[in-house]
């Protein structure tokens, strides 16, 4: 056949396949009313904070066995995806694009990081698929729309928090900050230090670093040099972790306080032979042993971090709204009207989606784990 | 003054990593002639075979970097013979081999990434245990000391052959004019898979050097190799000296103007640099 032939022939084809692929896609479609509820998961399965999101992962697959054992929600099973962000806004893009064309599903759990939220935030939103993140605190995600929410508190509180404990209960007056140019480090430094300078305190030296950097050394030269009496790091642990040994090999002596995303346990253990003296502030948490138990027979560790439970009351958050909606709005109503005591806390969200915070803690880095300090 | 000190360390260690890239790229450059950006895979697959031995299966270090660095490059010589030389066969231009260059890139981070994980490592047992030294107020570990001479002893070397063994003297007849060469009856071909094994050596030595030194990941091989691409390009593209010179020059300028300006510029520096010496001097520092 000619090449005029040809032509008119793919071109019939590109565009059956392109009205195909948009009509089965779109948002606002109603969910099947019988068979599987589809919802979506995103987090660090790999890459920086993967043990985070492992054992957020684990917190989720812990919720959903329990629901689905109990004739799950409405007498439909809950089918989770899982998706790795690494962490990173490409990838986690790629994953909600996926989880949203792909899989059809009508909420999504995720991220951890800020950097994941922030990045595939806006085509959630546009998506109108209902967002509930266990893990990301950057203050500025309280503006993503109307389809966020989380159950893990802003950073705003967190930020205030670190700088009162910095001044008061610490004592330290000079502080130079270390932190990773993001969405979360950048949040949190902010609201930091507008508090530390508001309670007397002096920033003698601000250093930010991309999350993705590997060498730290001019940095920590120059706040070696300023001469603090503390260093404010809010930093991602892949980072953290080539920071703290270059820090030990400049002979620093000072005293860290970083932010929850040190909390991550495989970052405990490899710094541990460096014995730096490091402290980080978390939120509060009591979770019930046999909510531990839970989470460890999954994971294989010995610590059980916060998120897994933010992760796991998640579930129940969703699985409570669906019980009265199957998407879109609807769902984002009710999810919103939902009030729900978790094993991390009382969960009520207000206009922006945020929850209140339980109070923070500071932990210490002892020995490859964390104990509490107060 | 302690700063300062730190600075220059912080700068002669960058420099030497650097240079070693820009050596191996330049030695490419100069004879195949194009813009091999695969090669940052390459050192990237280099310091992940040796992760595999030496973290994974325990072996001696001795015996886990001539591993690392034989293997990646026999990789470099295997890519070479199957997608460049067809390619340059068919004379492609300078063009076309680097976007298939891009493609050795991709396919090989994203293979490395599937086995190993996308997970920042490092490549020493113990983080921690390196000796530390202090000069003058300034600190340096026994890493950053072995990079240096690891980088002076491989300059030296490559000096030496190209200047006074028959391959070297060959090689720079091939970077002078290929055609011509041939016509001499030098075997081009065969002698330019054996530059590409060389050239791939020498920037897996730079990788295995970084995962020591900070650590690795998938994708670490583009930050190192743009480093050392504008380094080659400040010292004059195709002039193997020139690459070491432009190495030193742009890690002591990032350097100091993180210094003086901040953490967060190293990138901007180095590119604005670079836009710089394109404006005024695009022959670089060196002529060829």
């Amino acid at each position: 056949m000619n090449k005029t032939v040809w032509v008119i022939i793919v071109v019939i084809v590109v565009l059956l396949g392109g009205w195909w692929f948009i009509s089965n896609s779109g948002s606002g479609e109603p969910a099947a009313q019988t068979g599987p509820i589809e919802v979506g998961f995103i987090g660090p399965l790999t890459g920086d904070a993967a043990s985070l999101g492992t054992a957020s992962q684990a917190g989720v697959q812990a919720a959903v066995e329990e629901i689905n054992a109990a004739g799950g929600v409405n007498g439909r099973q809950l089918h989770l995806t899982y998706e790795d962000g690494q962490c990173n806004a490409q990838q986690a893009t790629n994953a909600a694009s996926k989880l949203v064309n792909q899989d059809h599903v009508v909420a999504i759990l995720g991220g951890l990081c800020s950097t994941e939220t922030a990045a595939f935030g806006p085509m959630a939103m546009q998506a109108m698929i209902p967002t509930i993140s266990y893990g990301s605190s950057a203050p500025n995600l309280s503006q993503m729309g109307a389809f966020f929410f989380r159950d893990y508190p802003s950073d705003a509180g967190q930020g205030a928090f670190g700088a009162d404990y910095m001044y008061n209960t610490l004592g330290a007056r000079k502080v130079a900050v270390l932190y990773h140019i993001s969405e979360y480090g950048t949040g949190i430094k902010n609201v930091f230090e507008e508090k530390f300078k508001a309670l007397g305190g002096t920033i003698v030296s601000e250093e930010g670093a991309e999350q993705t950097a590997t060498d730290y050394r001019t940095q920590l030269t120059k706040i070696k040099a300023a001469k603090p009496d503390y260093i404010y790091s809010p930093m991602y642990p892949a980072g953290a972790t080539a920071m703290f040994k270059q820090a030990k090999e400049m002979g620093i002596t000072t005293k860290f306080l970083g932010g929850d995303a040190l909390s991550d346990t495989k970052l405990q253990s490899d710094v541990k032979s460096l014995g730096l003296n490091i402290m980080f502030t978390q939120l509060k948490s009591d979770l019930p042993e046999t909510f531990n138990a839970k989470i460890t027979s999954k994971t294989g560790g010995t610590q059980v971090t916060v998120y897994a439970a933010t992760a796991y009351d998640a579930v129940y958050v969703l699985a409570s709204a669906l019980k009265t909606a199957t998407g879109g709005q609807d769902l984002a109503n009710a999810i919103r009207a939902t009030s729900y005591d978790g094993v991390s806390g009382h969960i009520q969200f207000d206009a922006n989606g945020d929850v209140a915070a339980s109070g923070y803690a500071v932990y210490k880095f002892d020995n490859g784990a964390s104990t509490l300090v107060q | 003054m302690a700063i300062a000190v730190q600075i220059a360390f912080n700068a002669i260690v960058a420099g030497a990593m650097y240079a070693l890239v820009a050596l191996g790229f330049n030695l490419i450059y100069s004879t195949a002639r194009f813009f091999d950006v695969g090669y940052a895979a390459l050192a990237v697959a280099s310091a992940y075979a040796v992760l595999y031995f030496y973290k994974t299966l325990g072996l001696p270090l001795v015996v886990s970097i001539p591993l690392g660095i034989i293997i990646a490059a026999l990789l470099g010589l295997i890519i070479e013979k199957i997608i460049y030389r067809p390619l340059r066969a068919r004379k492609a231009s300078g063009t076309v081999l680097l976007v298939s260059s891009i493609g050795v890139l991709t396919v090989v981070q994203a293979l490395i990434a599937i086995v190993f994980t996308s997970e920042f490592q490092s490549l020493s047992r113990d983080i921690g245990s390196t000796r530390v030294f202090q000069f003058f107020g300034g600190a340096i570990t026994e890493t950053q000391l072995i990079i240096i001479a690891a980088a002076f002893a491989v300059m030296i070397a490559l000096g030496l052959t190209l200047r006074y063994s028959y391959f070297g003297k060959a090689i720079r007849a091939i970077a002078d004019d290929e055609e011509v060469a041939r016509i001499v009856g030098i075997p081009s071909e065969r002698l330019i898979g054996i530059v590409f094994f060389l050239g791939t050596a020498i920037g897996a030595i730079a990788g295995i050097a970084i995962g020591f030194d900070s650590g690795i990941q998938p994708t670490a091989g583009l930050a190192l190799l743009l480093g050392g691409i504008i380094a080659a390009i400040i010292g004059g593209i195709g002039n193997v000296w020139g690459g070491v010179l432009g190495a030193f020059v742009l890690a002591i300028v990032e350097n100091v103007g993180v210094w003086l300006i901040s953490g967060q510029w190293k990138a901007a520096i180095a590119f604005s640099v670079l836009i710089l010496f394109l404006i005024f001097r695009p022959k670089g520092l060196l002529q060829k």
